[in-house]
């Protein structure tokens, strides 16, 4: 009776030692969720946007089981033949950057009409898109609220690209911003027409300093650059736009009024994560609130504790 | 073979087939082993180019961040001297990781992976020199780009590694799986081959306890086991077989025994009771006998008192016959006186001379009688000598009493009929006595006739003479002959006396006989109380032999 009840302990053990698989905490790449994203035109590297996107998605990865492929524009024939190499890699979601591969979106969309997307930075009416924008209009708001704090001129100024509704959306931003701080600050206006030409950017800067304009907001893409370089050239500050463009002009960009991508993306993969495809075809708003719009660190004036601290105020106050 | 031995080869195989199933077991560890050995090196590849391409986009970073400012020329190219080796690494490490076999969309990242590499290569080797510090920017998120490519290929290569893991954790599952049923099987198999052993040994030594039990219960018909190996088991059979032989042998003896027992008290039994007949018959017969020797005393003590009667006759006759003699002599006198009255009385002599032959005549018949009493003389002795004879026969029947009683009784016959004759022999006596006695009377009235015919025929004395002369003769030799017979009465008396010292001496043998035969009787009722004895013990005897049987019957023999 003793060696059989041994024998039973022993049988027990042995199975209870080989069913108890220890379970793989990793899960594999199939059993992972599966973020394709298509960048847009420079691609990773460009210090913007894409980058932006692509740090979400390093940060999604660290926090969530997931798995992400990325194509730059270059490494593809064209946007579509790109987006449907990402659905034909089952990814659970495909985000699109920029407002530039939509229409090559919307027809692979079609296509797939299962394939979840989100489209970032613009916005469209496909039933599997995702919309994902950024309130410019709170941001600018931040960003006019700063110009206004560290103005000495009592004037600055504000270069959009096109004159679309979008760029007017920074415009009013960064004007109630200002005269939320200073009623009576002077704002210059000036729409360039265009979002590649760095030199008129420049013009556009070396005419708004002469006006005395000390401070300057731009929302005009590469035209944008220009904008910012004449800034530090001229001794003036300015304040980029959509992703810290510090690097842009060291000396001048004081902070930029940053689109943060990454969080929304981020975001979205998380509640995606969390309730598949919960969020598909709506258009999403990313504004101060969610950290979807703000401003990237202070640099250049001295010293700038009580900017951060007028400006968090302001934040407060929105 | 021995029990033990075999014991040890059951124990021998199961080790040996329990030394294959751990032989199986370490055989499949080892190629598990082996497996692992190949599949980590893979992964340590990746990780390697995983943190060669972080130093590279970190190497980068930094560069971007000292080409910003002014630098001694020295420290930038020591950096670039520093990123050229990462490369060189880099190529290596990348390298490697194309030659690990993937497939599919990991196939294609690898593919993806090393055309990323390459350009950021290229780039980079044209980008350093110019120190453009957005585009060296530029290129150290891109390097970043292939960070994450790598990392994705680590994934796989994880899933690969799990999936070889899972693969490898079946494996050891089917081994242990294998070792349970395995181990199962021998434990099975130690139990069958230990429950055959142990059953081989315990069956016939359940079948030597059945028949022990039967043995106790008294049952010997038991067969022999039939137990061909040779061991220890085999001896206990063979013994414990050749024992319930013995005992059954034993039984056998016993039951003969007992019923020899009980035949032979049944015997005894029997013959008691007819010794105790017998010696019943030898008290009654010598009760008989003392009886008998009573009356062969009383017979004896007549017998004796007649020969003294006879005697006393006998006396009276030599007292008769010397008287005669006397009278003989006195009649020789008057012969002799008569003779010289002879001559004259010769006439008278003439019928004298016939009452003298009637009388010569009448002595004879004396003479003849005597003879006859001499006879029965010698017949008493006889008889006395028979009787003697007897009397020592009787003794020694008496001494054989114990066989047989019926001796006696015909001893005691004989010495009665004896007796009896010796009574007619003494009746006899006593009547040729009176014959004698009567022929005496006629004797003495032929002598008173003789006187008278002599008174009368006085006268005729020559004839007288004559007559005298012989008568003369005949009256010596019968006054001889009357001596003799007076010496033969004589003899008679001293062997009739002799004869009653023999009836006296008989008769003190037969009282002592008598006595013996008391001493008999006695011993006889001893014996008898004896045998009373005897038979009690037999009695017992029978009831132990009777337990006995009824306890060796209890046994059932073949």
């Amino acid at each position: 009776m003793k060696k059989i009840g041994v024998l039973t302990l022993l049988i027990t053990l042995l199975l209870t030692g080989c069913t108890s698989k220890e379970s793989t905490t990793a899960k594999t790449v199939a059993e992972r969720y599966h973020v394709g994203l298509m960048l847009s035109d420079m691609g990773l590297g460009d210090l913007s946007i894409s980058d932006l996107a692509f740090d979400g998605l390093v940060r999604a990865t660290e926090d969530f089981d997931i798995v992400f492929r990325y194509l730059d524009p270059q490494e593809v024939k064209d946007y579509e033949q790109g987006i449907e190499q990402l659905v034909k890699q089952k990814n659970d979601v495909i985000f699109v950057i920029g407002y530039m591969p939509q229409e090559a979106l919307e027809k692979v969309a079609k296509k797939y009409p299962k394939q979840q997307f989100v489209i970032v930075d613009t916005v469209s009416d496909s039933p599997n898109i995702s919309s994902i924008t950024f309130d410019e209009e709170q941001g600018s708001y931040l960003a006019g609220a700063l110009a206004a704090t560290i103005t000495q001129s009592n004037v600055i100024g504000f270069i959009g690209g096109e004159d679309v509704d979008v760029i007017h959306n920074f415009e009013r931003g960064y004007i109630e911003g200002a005269k939320k701080v200073k009623p009576t600050i002077d704002v210059l206006t000036q729409y360039a027409n265009t979002y590649t030409d760095e030199a008129k950017g420049t013009a556009i800067a070396k005419e708004m300093i002469t006006s005395k304009a000390d401070v300057l907001f731009a929302a005009a893409g590469m035209t944008g650059t220009g904008v910012l370089r004449e800034a530090a050239r001229a001794k003036a500050y300015a304040i980029g736009v959509d992703s810290d463009q510090y690097f842009l002009a060291e000396k001048a960009v004081v902070t930029s009024m940053m689109k943060n991508i990454d969080v929304a993306v981020y975001e979205y993969i998380r509640k995606d994560i969390e309730a598949p495809r919960s969020q598909m075809g709506q258009h999403i708003t990313m504004g101060i609130q969610d950290n979807g719009v703000g401003l990237a660190p202070i640099r250049v004036i001295d010293p700038i504790a009580p900017v951060e601290q007028a400006i968090e105020k302001i934040k407060r106050a929105m | 073979m021995s029990i033990q031995k075999k014991l040890m080869i059951h124990a021998l195989l199961i080790i040996a087939i329990f030394s294959i199933m751990l032989s199986f077991i370490v055989y499949h560890l080892k190629s598990v082993q082996q497996s692992n050995a190949n599949t980590v090196p893979e992964l340590m590849v990746i990780q390697e180019a995983q943190l060669q391409v972080n130093n590279m986009q970190q190497q980068l970073e930094n560069y971007a961040v000292l080409i910003n400012v002014p630098q001694d020329e020295a420290v930038v190219t020591q950096m670039t001297s520093t990123m050229e080796t990462t490369v060189k690494k880099l190529d290596k490490t990348i390298g490697q990781i194309e030659q690990i076999p993937f497939t599919g969309e990991a196939k294609n990242t690898v593919q993806m992976l090393v055309k990323r590499y390459q350009l950021i290569k290229e780039e980079t080797f044209a980008i350093i020199p110019t120190k453009d510090v957005t585009a060296t920017k530029r290129l150290a998120v891109r390097t970043g780009g292939i960070s994450n490519d790598i990392e994705h290929i680590s994934l796989y290569q994880q899933d690969d590694y799990y999936k070889m893991l899972e693969g490898l954790n079946k494996r050891i599952q089917n081994v242990i799986w294998y070792t349970i049923i395995g181990t199962l099987f021998i434990v099975i198999l130690a139990i069958t081959l230990t429950y055959l052993a142990t059953r081989k040994i315990t069956k016939p030594l359940a079948t030597i306890a059945n028949h022990a039990v039967h043995i106790a219960d008294g049952d010997l018909r038991i067969e022999k086991m039939t137990y061909t190996n040779n061991d220890e088991l085999k001896q206990l059979n063979d013994a414990f077989h050749s024992m319930g032989e013995s005992l059954q042998q034993l039984i056998q003896r016993i039951q003969q025994t007992g019923v020899g027992v009980e035949q032979h008290t049944a015997q005894i039994v029997k013959d008691n009771t007819h010794v105790k007949e017998m010696s019943n018959a030898i008290t009654l017969a010598s009760s008989e006998l003392e009886q008998g020797t009573h009356e062969i005393k009383s017979s004896v003590q007549n017998t004796v008192n007649l020969a003294e009667r006879m005697n006393a006759t006998f006396d009276d006759t030599v007292a008769m016959a010397t008287h005669n003699v006397q009278r003989g002599k006195d009649m020789m006198q008057a012969i002799e006186d008569s003779q010289r009255h002879i001559e004259a009385q010769r006439e008278t002599m003439q019928a004298s001379m016939t009452t003298s032959e009637k009388m010569e005549s009448a002595f004879n018949e004396l003479k003849q009688q005597t003879v006859e009493i001499e006879e029965m003389a010698q017949s008493v002795s006889a008889i006395s000598d028979q009787t003697q004879l007897l009397a020592l026969n009787a003794s020694i029947e008496a001494a054989r009493a114990g066989d047989s009683g019926k001796g006696f009784a015909v001893v005691a016959e004989e010495v009665g009929k004896l007796a009896a004759d010796s009574t007619t022999a003494t009746t006899t006596i006593f009547d040729l006595v009176q014959a004698i006695q009567q022929q005496f009377a006629i004797f003495t009235t032929a002598i008173e006739q003789n006187q008278q015919v002599n008174q009368e025929q006085h006268n005729a004395t020559e004839q007288a003479v004559k007559a005298f002369t012989f008568i003369q003769h005949k009256i010596t030799s019968m006054m001889q002959d009357i001596s003799q017979m007076a010496t033969d009465m004589q003899h008679t008396k001293m062997q009739s006396e002799q004869t009653v010292a023999n009836m006296e001496e008989m008769s003190s043998i037969i009282e002592e006989n008598a006595a013996n035969t008391t001493h008999i009787s006695q011993a006889t009722d001893e014996q008898l109380e004896a045998l009373t004895q005897v038979a009690k013990q037999i009695i017992h005897l029978q009831q132990l032999t009777n337990e006995l049987m009824s306890g060796v019957n209890r046994f059932k023999l073949k």
